[in-house]
């Protein structure tokens, strides 16, 4: 009985042990997941945060876009075209960062579907939550398109998806 | 004297000790453990599957559901029945973590219009009591699909462009509040 016992105890820690290696091998689809919070982190401020640190930030934030990138948020802002280029979507993002207050942004169910040639698409929700007191919380829907350049997982391609179909203005 | 004083306290101390020990594990610890595995996995089972718990986190419900609010959304709502005008329905969008709580005001195939912040459905205006506050929306006609429905909040003293609102195919509602 002892005996069974004692293999039974080295049989869950063998299946435990390789259980642990297996979840900490790293993957393309963990990669891509720790660069989708990395954006998180870097599109995040606190209160007290200086324009320097705000616009390292940027620039981090900037640096995990592809040199082609596009934004297509048209779906959800009143803007009239994408954005395209890494240079320009850091530009708008260096313009708005000092005017913005404390703003926690978290992204949720992260889907990512690996295709072939170091592509990837990933559909996630993104939300924000301001330092406001009524209604400081906002969420939206993302498609994006990643592709591996160097060894790191780029954003090519942001679609905000609109959750809403609404009507058509003639 | 004094021996016996410290031992009844000692005594008393021991079938209090007990009397917690029973509360807490019952007079047979075995069923106690497979009524805990019980409750545990009937919570996993109900909590995970059928009512999934939520908090209001915006304004746009507002008086009806306020912001912090505790619900549950009824995942089984929808199994025997199709949703209904009127019913409060929480969508999804990429996943089920964050969801839009909205009312449904338009079924599939119905002619949706806003006019002065009044709703006409195919041209007959659509009492809403639990709407409290009227801001002047225009918006243009939309005809739902056969698998549309059309989703606003309650709060319509907000701006419409503020305000999340439009159709939704059926499989992108969750199901129904519960409270």
């Amino acid at each position: 009985m002892n005996r069974s016992i004692r293999w039974l105890l080295v049989l869950l820690v063998v299946a435990g042990a390789g259980f642990g290696i297996w979840y900490s091998l790293p993957t393309e689809e963990k990669r891509i997941r720790k660069a989708i919070e990395g954006m998180a982190r870097d599109a995040t401020f606190t209160g007290g945060e200086g324009n320097l640190s705000r616009l390292a930030k940027v620039e981090s934030l900037s640096s995990r876009f592809a040199v082609d990138a596009e934004l297509h948020v048209d779906q959800v802002l009143p803007v009239e075209s994408a954005l395209s280029g890494r240079d320009a979507i850091k530009g708008l993002m260096m313009a708005a960062a000092p005017h913005l207050g404390a703003v926690d942004v978290q992204v949720h169910d992260v889907q990512v579907t690996l295709g072939g040639e170091g592509e990837a698409r990933v559909s996630m929700t993104a939300s924000a939550k301001t330092g406001g007191k009524r209604g400081d919380f906002t969420a939206q829907e993302f498609d994006l398109k990643m592709v591996r350049i160097e060894g790191k997982w780029l954003v090519r391609r942001l679609d905000a998806v609109a959750g809403f179909r609404k009507a058509e203005v003639r | 004297m004094s021996e016996n004083n410290a031992t009844s306290d000692i005594g008393s101390s021991r079938t209090w000790w007990r009397l917690v020990l029973i509360g807490v594990i019952g007079r047979s610890p075995r069923f106690t453990v497979i009524r805990i595995l019980c409750y545990v996995v009937l919570a996993w089972g109900v909590f995970g599957y059928v009512l999934r718990p939520m908090r209001v986190a915006g304004i746009s419900m507002e008086p009806t559901y306020k912001l912090n609010q505790v619900n549950f959304i009824n995942r089984w709502s929808y199994r025997s029945s199709e949703p209904q005008r009127g019913d409060v329905v929480a969508v999804r969008m990429a996943g089920e973590s964050v969801l839009y709580l909205k009312r449904i005001i338009g079924l599939p195939g119905e002619r949706i219009v806003f006019h002065r912040g009044q709703v006409l459905i195919d041209g007959e205006e659509l009492p809403e009591p639990y709407v409290k506050n009227r801001a002047p929306w225009n918006e243009p006609e939309m005809l739902l699909g056969p698998d549309e429905y059309f989703l606003v909040g309650d709060n319509r003293g907000m701006a419409a462009r503020d305000h999340d609102h439009g159709a939704v195919r059926r499989s992108k509602i969750v199901g129904k509040v519960l409270l």
